[in-house]
């Protein structure tokens, strides 16, 4: 009983691990919570809900799809919202209003377009369970969770041996300085933007196949947010081990107590946590300098 | 508060260190500052100057160490505390309250402490009565530093110098309610000016400390400024202490002069 | 006419609210996506009051400022102590909300996600009665010592701090108060509409709340109370509008980050444009 607690808390914490690194790279380089991930996240699945529907493809190209897609409308999000203020150094109060409104404004423009009806993909997945550990599972969560760590484990890959990657690193330490260096800063944001946009992509493809597809199914990533800040926002393996640690107690806690109290503890959890390590597990110290 | 034995020191700060991540800012650091006096903090960029301000006034917590003002420890208390016990400071980048004006820049010092909210929602005679008590003891600072023309204007809109006075005009409002001694801590005053303005601003420090009886210590490169004003001067480097003495002594101590212009290569042991 | 006056009333009591924002988030400079459980708490306190027990409109209206002022301590004694990030911050006070809508749902005394059926008491006096008497004293609270402090730690925390503010003090007030504010909405709300239900209390309130604040204007109060009532009234007036709301809030958002940052009355008041010099 235990065990097979364990392993579908694992196997949700790796979709939470797979959103939230797009908060953590965003946060690593612009310093803000970009609240319209969650929009993201949401407009991924649906792209994906459409090439799986309308067009019939296979699995690997609708991932694919929806990675291209909402990798794209990442960056088009952060050219039209973010990079006017980025480029005036508005606060980074102003950059997360933004973010708020592009949220609203997304979520709410699929509601008042495509409705808020709940849309299932088609089955990718016979319903067959496999067993791990003596504790049975679907083949879905399975998936799900190779992808997402392969995903992360490729993304810090590229992060530490590309050339883009360390230009990235680069931007994450001074961005003014990475500009002087003869940096194009704008192109490299584009690129984090990107990632994030990407890995929001397969983590609502993800989303909608095992749950469904609906306006608000974004809600979903205030957990992959707590599960950044957890991690310590801006770090990759804070991300993935805050999105694990999360996933785990989560499914601990509505097994053994109440799945009313889920999300209760969650936040509880959280602001606990950030009292005792504001900058959670991994992240770097924000403290102002004076 | 009374005393059985004269003070030594206004200031003391005791085996002060503070690491960041594993980099000793300040290590080990122990100094007083004579009350009346000016103390002049110099070393080469990164001694960890910086960091002491920040370390007295509570920004930071030490790792270790202990700092005193007036026989009373500050070492665990909280910015605000640290205010009310007779500390004020400046910043090495000027950090005004932009969108106010310079008179109530120099008013929320004196606001920080008063009557209850209650008060505030009904806008009782008292409160309008300490309101204005607070603008006219505010005037009163503007007008010894010669800042009063400006009151009304927004203080983003004053030229660099000014704003620097301004800067200091505010820190001095944060010890008019206090009884007993008081510590100024200028953080790179003269910062960008030209040796004319540097001049300038000697003075004006020199006035400060004689209208308003504080004790002031100062982080600053312009060394003859410091030679000029300063009663005794601390020296650092690499977060600790150097030397220690008046500004005669430091000037030819060979110690300085080395960390200052290059270390000499010494024998490797 | 009886529509008409029914949206005004309607305008007026959320109006309120968004005068508590104002004065956290637009003069204290922190940001909140959860007030709209305090209006939640002030709604379903007084309603409750009423409901079960019978009490008096006028003691209603004070259990649930209060009680909204007092829940807020709950959520800001630990975050304001710990000088959050003021997106952590944010983050941890939705989830109060969170936790709140949660708790509403499942006590039997609120009825649960039902809703909770509550008497009309809220009439246009005692609307505008409080909407005057709130108007007033916040102008009051904002005009004294405490909304200089407040401006000055929205400007800079760290230099307020070492003007001697106590910095924790400030900013748990400044919640307290705003708090309260939203409390007396939701009171206001509750026995106006004759009905309430947790999800009337959820993130997109609180997202209307500050989409209100922001294009009103930062460090304004005449301009949010201004924005909240043409927000409030238009969708009512134009129908057709309605579905595009929620859109429209957003991209304003967005817009009024980009192209103007300050709202309509950013860091002035409606008074300060009939004077001869702006101060």
């Amino acid at each position: 009983m235990f065990l097979q607690t364990l392993v579908t808390g694992l196997s949700i914490g790796g979709i939470y691990s797979l959103m939230a690194v797009g908060y953590s790279l965003i946060f690593s380089i612009l310093s803000f919570s970009n609240f319209a991930h969650g929009a993201v996240i949401m407009l991924g699945a649906y792209i994906g809900l459409a090439l799986a529907t309308q067009l019939h493809w296979g699995l690997g190209l609708v991932v694919s799809g929806s990675v291209v897609g909402a990798g794209l409308l990442s960056v088009f999000n952060e050219r039209v919202a973010y990079s006017v203020l980025r480029r005036r150094r508005a606060p980074s109060l102003f950059l997360m209003i933004s973010a708020m409104g592009c949220s609203v404004f997304l979520e709410n423009m699929v509601y008042a377009t495509i409705g808020s009806r709940f849309y299932a993909f088609p089955e990718f997945f016979k319903r067959e369970v496999v067993g791990v550990w003596g504790s049975s599972l679907s083949l879905l969560d399975v998936f799900a969770f190779t992808v997402s760590i392969g995903a992360i484990f490729a993304l810090h890959l590229f992060i530490t041996q590309t050339k883009t990657g360390i230009a990235i690193r680069a931007g994450v330490s001074d961005m003014t300085m990475c500009s002087l260096m003869g940096v194009n800063t704008d192109r490299l944001i584009s690129v984090v933007f990107f990632l994030a946009g990407a890995f929001a992509g397969v983590a609502g493809v993800f989303l909608g196949i095992k749950y469904f597809v609906y306006p608000t199914m974004g809600w979903v990533t205030n957990k992959a947010y707590i599960a950044a800040v957890i991690g310590g926002l801006g770090s990759l393996p804070g991300a993935l081990i805050g999105g694990l640690i999360l996933g785990v107690l989560e499914t601990l806690v509505s097994t053994y107590l109440s799945s009313v109290l889920r999300d209760v503890f969650s936040f509880t959890m959280l602001i606990a946590l950030l009292i005792w390590l504001p900058n959670g597990l991994m992240g770097r110290d924000t403290e102002e300098k004076v | 508060m009374s005393r059985d034995f004269p003070l030594a020191h206004l200031l003391e700060v005791r085996d002060l260190s503070r690491s960041f991540g594993g980099i000793h800012a300040v290590e080990a650091l122990s100094f007083g500052v004579t009350q009346g006096g000016i103390t002049g903090l110099i070393g080469p960029n990164g001694a960890g100057k910086t960091t002491v301000f920040n370390l007295i006034t509570g920004v930071y917590r030490p790792t270790a160490g202990t700092i005193r003002m007036n026989g009373f420890d500050l070492t665990e208390k909280r910015p605000h505390e640290i205010v009310r016990a007779g500390v004020s400071r400046t910043f090495q980048n000027i950090r005004l309250f932009n969108r106010m004006t310079c008179l109530e820049n120099v008013m929320v010092p004196l606001f920080a402490r008063g009557s209850s909210a209650l008060g505030a929602f009904f806008r009782t005679p008292f409160v309008r009565k300490e309101e204005k008590q607070a603008r006219e003891a505010a005037l009163a600072v503007m007008d010894r530093m010669g800042l009063v023309e400006a009151a009304h204007r927004p203080a983003s809109t004053l030229p660099y110098g000014l704003q620097r006075k301004l800067e200091i005009a505010r820190a001095l409002a944060c010890g008019l309610s206090i009884q007993g001694p008081r510590l100024l801590l200028l953080d790179e005053p003269a910062a960008g000016m030209n040796d004319a303005e540097t001049r300038e601003l000697g003075e004006v420090i020199l006035k400060v400390q004689k209208d308003f009886g504080v004790t002031m210590m100062l982080i600053e490169h312009h060394i003859d400024l410091v030679m000029a004003i300063c009663t005794h001067v601390v020296v650092m480097d690499r977060g600790s202490l150097l030397a220690e003495g008046p500004p005669q002594e430091i000037r030819n101590d060979e110690r300085v002069v080395a960390a200052y212009l290059g270390r000499p290569k010494k024998k490797r042991i | 006419m009886d529509y008409e006056l029914n949206v005004v009333m309607l305008a007026c009591i959320n109006m309120i609210a968004v005068l508590g924002l104002a004065v956290f988030t637009g003069f204290t400079g922190l940001f909140s996506l959860g007030h709209a459980a305090f209006v939640g708490i002030g709604a379903y306190t007084s309603g409750v009051l009423t409901y079960h027990w019978n009490v008096p409109f006028f003691f209603a209206l004070l259990a649930g400022v209060a009680a909204a002022g007092l829940s807020s301590l709950i959520i800001g004694i630990p975050t304001l102590r710990a000088k959050l990030r003021s997106d952590y911050f944010a983050i941890s006070i939705l989830g109060f909300g969170e936790a709140l809508r949660v708790c509403l749902e499942n006590l039997s005394v609120t009825n649960g996600a039902r809703g909770l059926s509550v008497d009309e008491l809220s009439n246009t006096a005692w609307i505008l009665g409080t909407l005057a008497f709130s108007l007033l004293v916040t102008r009051n609270f904002l005009k004294s010592r405490f909304g200089a402090l407040f401006v000055a730690i929205r400007e800079d925390p760290i230099a307020a701090e070492m003007a001697g503010i106590d910095l924790f003090r400030m900013r748990l007030l400044s919640l307290v108060v705003s708090a309260g504010l939203c409390g007396a909405s939701g009171v206001l709300l509750a026995h106006r509409l004759a009905f309430i239900q947790p999800v009337m209390f959820t993130l997109t309130q609180s997202t209307q709340l500050l989409a209100s604040v922001i294009a009103g204007g930062i460090g304004s109060l005449s301009g949010p109370v201004i924005v909240s009532f043409v927000f409030t009234a238009l969708p009512e007036m134009l129908r057709w509008l309605n579905m595009w709301r929620l859109p429209a809030y957003g991209l304003l958002l967005v817009l009024i980050m980009i192209y103007r940052p300050q709202g309509l009355l950013g860091y002035r008041e409606l008074s300060d444009l009939f004077r001869r010099r702006p101060r």
